[in-house]
């Protein structure tokens, strides 16, 4: 038991801040009163034992000890309301009992009853202190009607009694006062840490908050884009000195002013409208205007508005962000009719395509119609001589015809669209070589052809390509001993090359650059037939791809072709 | 030659294709009827039997019309047009011979409803055996609506 006694003298302590105030309170009032009571029995045994009161006080106060030691208990249990109550019930009752047989009004008992009054509100609040007020004047009513009629007799007090009731009201308002006082310490002493701290946070959060502000600045000031913010009604509230070196003007003179003083007159209601669309339903949006720079000059702007909202959504400022694209504009302008005109000259050409293609036919096809007509007609009326140069005027129709179309052809091949899909170069060769073979079935040529890969290109176009270069890998090898004839690709630095090598005549490499130009032929037109237009086709298509072409050759040791596709290809998707 | 009897009607500016379209279809003996118009107006002119072809009763059709694209006055296109578009005249064969292999006639032409698009080769043998065959299939073998 007296090892816990120290725990048991230890104040209780509860979750709740006000509970363990009025546990604390009752916890020294209650050990005060048990030590009161202990320390009165003692005095009652050793000091006095000779008062015929004796054991009648000794027992009430071993009651009143044990009393208290179970309230005491009741306290540390958490019943801090219950024990407040009979507490302070007990102790009034106890008093106002001492009032009652000590002589009513006027006696130290009824002066207790001021002391429980306080304690009351010390403990129960301010309505239970009040209440108990009332209880306690009505009580000293009873008392001085009591008295009045002669009921209430005055016992016997000793000055020792005296004492020692005060002694116990002394010692109460000293608790109570020293309680209060230290409460309001402990309180003030808070207070005082408490706006310390947070002073000293605000002042960190003011600190942290200039430099943000400093860095923000820094980072507006320094842009070489014109920003600003501006109130709902247009009302300029920032600018930066992007802004100010445009208008050629100081901050002073445009913060507070409206930015559509700078808008020409003209353009200031459609401004004004965006802005009030912009607040009434907030979101980012670009607008393009013009303003009057510090030169005086008329200028094109474009802002980036965003809205700056509060708590409530409701729009309290614009940020924008602008430039000036003036130049910009201009070169769109230009762009645009440049365009146009392409597109004029464009027209034009087609216009010219188309009469070539329907006119210059029509004269060969009279040429080569009437001369047939002559010969199958009139031959008879003809010698030999007069008809063989109408043969020579057929042949040549005929070969203007061929020329003409290889001309439209290759015309066309500027103007068409690129239709890129993923090819398989190896098909379309196997589908070329297919087609040569059932037009001439009497074909020498042996044909290597490789597996090479996936590419995107235009499938016709590239059909093109390859159809022209094994014509003229045929056309020229077909006098070599056994025509052979290799169509394979390789990869040279991540690039396809794809290539078409023959055996047959070659050329002379001093012409290599005539090779792919338009009307150029390296060999005689009697012992090769021929237009000039087929490579030339072949060069437009594959610059059309963004690829390259070129060719390694010698007279007599065949010809190779080698081309690339340009960057595109590569993209193409894998072999399926 | 009276129009009733007409059988094709030739539309072509060009001088010497119509010479040379003219002797073939006469060689093959495929028509005698052949009435040759040399620009749009007159073509129009006839089909609907306007002008100087007034007097001509307009539901005797001719068996087949070849029509060239480029035409004076009035172009082919807009010929086969407005001979497609009317309910008398929607149903005469129309076979366009032209020089012209540019992609956007060819879809034109069939969008506006054309029975056939030929092009004229520039070998006369070819030609020839181009106009015989289409002269064959359109009167001979094709069976035209009442």
């Amino acid at each position: 038991m007296l090892k816990h006694l120290p725990i048991w003298l230890h104040p209780p302590t509860f979750p709740n801040v006000e509970t363990t105030r009025r546990a604390r309170l009752l916890h020294v009032l209650i050990l005060t009163c048990l030590i009161s009571s202990a320390a009165v029995a003692t005095v009652y045994i050793v000091i006095l034992p000779s008062n015929p009161l004796l054991f009648r006080n000794f027992l009430i106060a071993l009651i009143g000890a044990v009393g208290l030691a179970v309230l005491l208990i009741g306290l540390r249990k958490g019943y801090v309301q219950t024990v407040s109550y009979i507490f302070i019930g007990f102790v009034w009752l106890i008093v106002a009992f001492a009032a009652l047989v000590t002589g009513g009004n006027g006696t130290t008992g009824s002066f207790g009853l001021t002391v429980i009054v306080m304690l009351c509100g010390f403990v129960l609040g301010k309505r239970a202190s009040v209440l108990l007020a009332g209880v306690s004047i009505f009580y000293g009513g009873i008392l001085l009607a009591l008295d009045h009629a002669g009921l209430l007799s005055r016992l016997p007090f000793t000055a020792l009694n005296y004492w020692f009731t005060s002694s116990i009201y002394y010692v109460i308002a000293a608790v109570l006062v020293w309680l209060f006082i230290g409460n309001l310490e402990v309180v003030n002493h808070k207070l005082q840490r408490y706006a310390a701290e947070l002073e000293q946070r605000v002042a960190a959060r003011t600190a942290e908050l200039a430099q943000s502000e400093a860095r923000y600045r820094a980072i507006l000031e320094t842009q070489s884009e014109m920003i600003c913010r501006y109130l709902p009604d247009t009302t300029l509230t920032f600018v930066n000195n992007a802004y100010c070196r445009h208008f050629g003007k100081t901050p002073d003179e445009l913060v507070g002013r409206s930015f559509l003083e700078l808008i020409p007159e003209e353009q200031r209601d459609a401004t004004r409208a965006y802005v009030q669309a912009l607040v009434e339903r907030p979101h980012e949006e670009v607008y393009q205007h013009q303003a009057i720079n510090a030169e005086g000059e008329l200028r094109w702007q474009v802002w980036r508005d965003t809205p700056i909202r509060d708590v409530d959504g409701h729009v309290i400022e614009v940020q924008a962000v602008g430039e000036d694209i003036t130049e910009r504009r201009l070169a769109e302008q230009e762009i645009q009719a440049v365009t146009a005109q392409l597109q004029e000259t464009n027209q034009e050409l087609e216009a010219f395509t188309y009469s070539v293609s329907h006119d210059l036919r029509a004269p060969l096809r009279a040429m080569d119609g009437f001369a047939k007509v002559l010969m199958e007609n009139h031959a008879a009326a003809l010698p030999e001589q007069a008809q063989h140069y109408l043969r020579r005027i057929q042949e040549n129709a005929t070969r203007m015809g061929r020329l003409i179309d290889d001309l439209l052809r290759l015309s066309r091949l500027g103007r068409q669209p690129l239709r890129l899909a993923s090819v398989s170069p190896t098909q379309l060769v196997n589908k070329v070589i297919d087609d040569l073979r059932s037009a001439q079935p009497d074909l020498q040529a042996q044909f290597e052809v490789a597996e090479m890969p996936q590419c995107l290109a235009d499938r016709a176009l590239l059909e093109q390509v390859y159809a022209n270069l094994v014509n003229n890998a045929i056309k020229y090898s077909r006098k070599a001993q056994s025509p052979r004839i290799r169509i394979n690709a390789t990869t040279l630095e991540g690039e396809t090359v794809y290539c078409v090598a023959d055996n047959g005549v070659g050329f002379d490499a001093t012409y290599t650059d005539k090779l792919f130009a338009v009307f150029q032929r390296l060999h005689d037109q009697r012992d090769y037939e021929g237009n000039g237009v087929g490579l030339a086709i072949v060069k437009r298509i594959i610059t059309r791809h963004g690829g390259r072409i070129w060719a390694h050759g010698a007279p007599n040791q065949g010809a190779t072709f080698y081309f690339t596709l340009g960057e595109n290809a590569h993209h193409a998707l894998p072999n399926r | 030659m009276p129009y009733r009897t007409v059988e094709i009607l030739l539309i072509e500016d060009n001088p010497d294709d119509e010479e040379l379209t003219v002797l073939t279809l006469t060689e093959a003996r495929l028509a005698n009827q052949i009435l040759v118009v040399r620009d749009g107006a007159e073509a129009l002119d006839f089909l609907f039997a306007t002008g100087q072809y007034a007097d001509r009763n307009i539901s005797n059709h001719p068996r087949l019309v070849l029509l060239d694209l480029k035409l004076p006055k009035i172009d082919g296109l807009q010929v086969l047009e407005r001979l497609k578009a009317d309910p008398r005249t929607r149903n005469i064969p129309v076979v366009a011979l032209t020089s012209s292999r540019e992609e956007p006639d060819i879809q034109h032409c069939y969008a506006l409803g054309v029975n056939s698009y030929i092009v004229k080769p520039v070998d006369f043998e070819q030609f020839r055996e181009a106009v015989r065959q289409l002269g064959m299939y359109w009167l001979l073998l094709n069976e035209p609506p009442i």
